[in-house]
């Protein structure tokens, strides 16, 4: 996939973006998503390099690209073709040639700047409102002239404290707001520098915002965003040592001698990849190490001073001979994350190409030099955090648990007594406001254990779990070494005398524990409370969740027909009762079960 | 050394994505079904890429055909 980086170049864009979009046409499991663009400057033909961006993270486009500048009227008016288009994102194409300031004439410009700020709410609120979705909005970028110097950043109307004040505004707004998400074109014009970035004929004789030199990088940063909101963030690093983390091979060198902190030029740039990592890795993604080295000798780099990245900043360290995909393969099973779900890390152009051979989903960047490795792991924006839960702070910490759980599990040669060793308890909860972000982010992150593989938004979430005949049950596991936070839920719905899972998921993290039987256990619960005779699952495949293709059947559920068109397949159960023993059976190893929450916080 | 003629048909084949179109000074928007305003752009900026040039609106605005493309290509390398 390092073709991608490369399709930033627009030339190359040009020549590569059938062949390219073909190609991922032809990959599995690609999730359609709706798209509309309410547009403030023409989008033309950045449609097309945003569609190649997602199709690259999994997504599948479909586009509704409203009338030039009518971004305001299409959004704050009834519009039926938007509302029938019922998009799932909404993506406010506008920059600084749709602000009302032009060399501000106005005697009082904080008037202007107020109303810039209010004709943006309405646009927020009123998309907020009418349609629950996804909504980006652009920031701005400066204008390319000040007319009046330096001082415009200074005077109240000045183009650069314009520009300033109002990307300040909508910070404050989008941190304050759920679901509304800020396209940070401020960066990306500082990025490539205003000068390229502005093209005054295409504006001129286009309505073209930026250059077409742009307008890839533009199309991935959204691209970036939209992957994020629907679980399409990496989960883990894996990363080589020598030349990777540090200058030189510490078998020859020895650990003192490795370049690396700020005693030599090239130390530096090493570092500056360690505190990175060590950033990536407070926010959610889980390091590992593949490297070919003595353990001892390899690990001896972390250990020194001069190293900012710690050993137990990594949770699984291969540090072998092996050849590095099978290590690659041991470490995703001992994270149970699936191959797509890591980035990989190595200097080494052989290493980097037997890996995309071996584990072609498995994404791999290749180190070259630091300024061009860092430049591309940051365009590619693997680990965008959209929401962050209590979940992706402590992450590293929950997969360090898991390790230790591996060990005493080695410990005992029965899988169940290890099982009742862990003294596990489930708080039982249901989906509210305090919850909601990180239930959100396990329904549209969890792949494996999932059996609709649908994705929600916050906003429908919230909608859900105030209807009456939903239930919703969040699962929070707890045992001896610690909280693994909240880690299954479903979504139950009640129709007379039938139920319907809606939706079930489970994180991977607790596999093999029992708890699929807790959930099934408590919705068995709900249909006896509610005279419920007979509940309803449903499974689609996709290419990752085969491991519960014959749950329902295996539990006592009959197929009810063929399936759908959709590949979904129906089965129903008519024994409740029945069906409650035997989960009974199946989360024998869970302890206890409380009803009423763990006190879990966002 | 390729003429120009040639280095623009090697771009057109690039945005239109197809492999086989040979072009001819006297072509125009008329005789390519996908070449729309938006193609143009694509066009033109492709152009700019591969003769390292760069179009003032007058030129952009004059250029009706391949041969008209020809002639400001020229006058610019």
């Amino acid at each position: 996939m390092e073709e991608i980086y490369k399709l930033l170049d627009y030339s190359y864009m040009m020549q590569q973006k059938r062949k390219a979009k073909e190609k991922l046409l032809r990959l599995k499991g690609l999730q359609e998503k709706k798209i509309a663009v309410l547009c403030g400057s023409t989008f033309g033909e950045i449609e097309e390099f945003l569609e190649v961006f997602l199709l690259y993270y999994g997504i599948k486009p479909v586009f509704f690209i409203g009338e030039y500048n009518r971004f305001f009227e299409e959004a704050c008016f009834p519009n039926e073709a938007l509302k029938e288009f019922g998009p799932d994102v909404i993506l406010i194409h506008i920059t600084n040639k749709n602000l009302l300031y032009c060399f501000n004439q106005n005697e009082k410009p904080a008037q202007w700047l107020q109303e810039e700020e209010k004709r943006l709410t309405q646009i927020w609120k009123a998309l907020e409102e009418k349609y629950h979705c996804v909504i980006i909005q652009n920031n701005f970028e400066y204008f390319l002239y000040r007319a009046i110097g330096n001082a415009a950043r200074i005077r109240a109307d000045g183009s650069v404290k314009y520009v300033d004040d109002i990307n300040r505004f909508i910070s404050a707004y989008v941190s304050e707001n759920k679901n509304i998400y800020v396209n940070d074109v401020h960066f990306l014009a500082a990025y490539e520098g205003l000068k390229y970035w502005y093209d005054d004929r295409m504006w001129n004789m286009y309505k073209y915002p930026m250059g077409m030199s742009s307008m890839p990088r533009y199309a991935l940063n959204i691209a970036a965003i939209i992957k994020s909101v629907f679980g399409g963030n990496k989960k883990a690093v894996i990363t080589d040592l020598d030349n990777t983390l540090w200058g030189g091979v510490i078998g020859e060198l020895g650990a003192e001698n490795i370049k690396l902190g700020n005693e030599t030029p090239q130390g530096e740039s090493f570092k500056l990849i360690h505190e990175y990592f060590k950033y990536l890795s407070r926010h959610g993604a889980v390091l590992n190490i593949c490297s070919k080295n003595e353990y001892e000798t390899g690990i001896s780099g972390l250990q020194t001073a001069k190293s900012v990245l710690k050993e137990n900043d990594f949770v699984v360290k291969k540090i072998n001979w092996k050849n590095k995909h099978e290590n690659i393969k041991e470490i995703l099973c001992e994270l149970n994350l699936t191959e797509d779900s890591a980035v990989f890390v190595d200097d080494n152009p052989v290493e980097c190409d037997s890996v995309k051979a071996m584990l072609p989903l498995t994404e791999v960047v290749q180190m070259t030099k630091a300024r061009d490795f860092l430049d591309e792991l940051d365009a590619l924006s693997f680990f965008e955090i959209t929401e962050e839960t209590q979940e992706d702070r402590l992450r590293r910490q929950y997969y360090m648990e898991n390790i230790e759980r591996g060990e005493v599990k080695k410990q005992y040669k029965n899988y169940n007594d290890y099982l009742k060793a862990l003294n596990m308890v489930c708080y039982v909860d249901s989906v509210h406001d305090r919850n909601l972000n990180r239930v959100v982010q396990l329904l549209n992150k969890t792949n494996q254990f999932n059996f609709l593989t649908r994705r929600y938004t916050p906003e429908e979430m919230k909608e859900l779990s105030k209807k009456p005949e939903v239930k919703m049950l969040a699962l929070e596991l707890q045992d001896k070494f610690g909280s693994n936070g909240i880690v299954s839920v479903s979504i139950v719905r009640l129709e007379g005398d039938k139920a319907f899972i809606d939706g079930w998921v489970m994180s991977c993290r607790v596999f093999e524990r029992g708890l699929e039987y807790v959930m099934l256990e408590l919705i068995c619960g709900i249909c006896l409370d509610y005279g419920i005779s007979v509940l309803h699952g449903y499974y689609r495949e996709t290419a990752k969740n085969k491991k519960i293709a014959h749950f329902f059947d295996e539990t006592g559920f009959e197929k009810k027909n063929d399936d759908k068109e959709d590949g979904i397949s129906e089965w129903i159960c008519r024994n409740i009762d029945s069906l409650s023993d035997k989960c009974k059976t199946g989360s024998a190893a869970i302890k206890q079960v409380k009803i009423n929450g763990g006190g879990y916080d966002e | 050394m390729n003429s120009i003629l040639e280095r623009i048909n090697k771009v057109f084949k690039v945005v239109f994505g197809m492999e086989d179109l040979i072009i001819r000074e006297e072509t125009c928007a008329d005789d390519i079904e996908e070449w729309d305003s938006l193609q143009h752009i694509n066009l033109l900026s492709m152009l700019e890429k591969e003769f390292q040039i760069e179009f003032d609106i007058d030129e952009i605005i004059s250029m009706e055909n391949v041969g008209d493309m020809v002639k400001v290509i020229e006058s610019k390398i």
